[in-house]
């Protein structure tokens, strides 16, 4: 299944887009298979601005979303779970900490039609889920969370 | 008929991995409860397990970045790629491997801090401040 989101790797700020359906665990209210798309910052991302840098993850995961709901085969999945990774230098340890800069959990059946920009305000009319590790990630890297 | 897929550019190299069917794939048939039968270990579905590179005996947050931690039971039909989709390769930037082992808490699942899952897909994750004896070391991947 090609989800259109190659282009969006330029090396630079994502350097890697998985995706996997996922079955729910057991105890989920909504069964059935997810779709996980997890877009993964180079590390060099790791030096912007907290702030700075969750509103560009914000845009990314919905342009993510937007070219996402463009493909009738994702409407399948009982959502569409979309993550912007960052990998966070940590002094002595081997590889950078891996944290989630945004997360955004859409319900398939609500996914905009085809073409529609998704932005901030479309979250509104929707039922959505966003999360952050913010605070995770200025514990990690000692700089304010906003 | 659903399917996955990862893409991967490094500076110029673009790579496509061609997208295999569940169910089709070898390696998608794996799962993490096949794992653990094949290594012997019983595992309970209520113990914590968190996922890493290597074998290890103890996990201490006061050495090193936060772990993050989930019931056996939510991965255990998973596959290692949708694990590594469900909380995220652990790896820098899709360096291989980030999820090879299974580290199973020695400690009671009451002594960690739930985060119930966001969203509509709901993985509980469990965090702790102390150090956490692994039970065992269990290769996945």
């Amino acid at each position: 299944m090609d989800l259109g989101l190659h282009s969006l790797i330029d090396g630079r700020r994502i350097v890697e887009i998985d995706a996997a359906p996922i079955p729910a665990p057991p105890n989920s209210r909504h069964p059935g298979e997810h779709l996980y798309v997890n877009c993964h910052y180079d590390v060099g991302m790791a030096k912007i601005p907290l702030a700075e840098l969750f509103q560009v993850a914000r845009s990314d995961a919905f342009e993510v979303i937007r070219r996402l709901a463009a493909n009738p085969a994702v409407h399948d999945f009982v959502s569409v779970v979309v993550r912007i990774q960052g990998h966070f230098p940590y002094p002595g340890a081997k590889r950078p900490a891996r944290r989630r800069i945004y997360e955004v959990s859409i319900l398939c059946t609500e996914l905009p039609p085809s073409g529609v920009p998704f932005t901030p305000d479309s979250l509104t009319h929707m039922r959505a889920f966003e999360s952050t590790q913010l605070d995770d990630i200025a514990q990690l890297i000692h700089q304010p969370a906003t | 008929m659903t399917s996955r897929g990862r893409w991967r550019k490094r500076k110029k190299k673009v790579t496509f991995e061609a997208l295999q069917t569940l169910g089709d794939g070898d390696c998608m048939s794996g799962t993490i409860q096949d794992a653990v039968a094949a290594s012997g270990k019983q595992v309970d579905s209520d113990d914590l397990v968190n996922f890493g590179s290597c074998h290890r005996d103890d996990i201490n947050p006061r050495t090193g970045p936060r772990s993050y931690w989930f019931r056996f039971a939510d991965v255990a039909r998973m596959t290692l790629p949708q694990v590594q989709a469900a909380i995220g390769e652990l790896a820098s930037a899709g360096q291989p491997g980030g999820a090879k082992f299974m580290r199973v808490s020695g400690i009671p699942v009451t002594a960690f801090r739930l985060c119930p899952g966001g969203g509509f897909f709901g993985l509980d994750e469990f965090t702790i401040d102390v150090p956490v004896m692994v039970k065992y070391s269990i290769e996945v991947g």
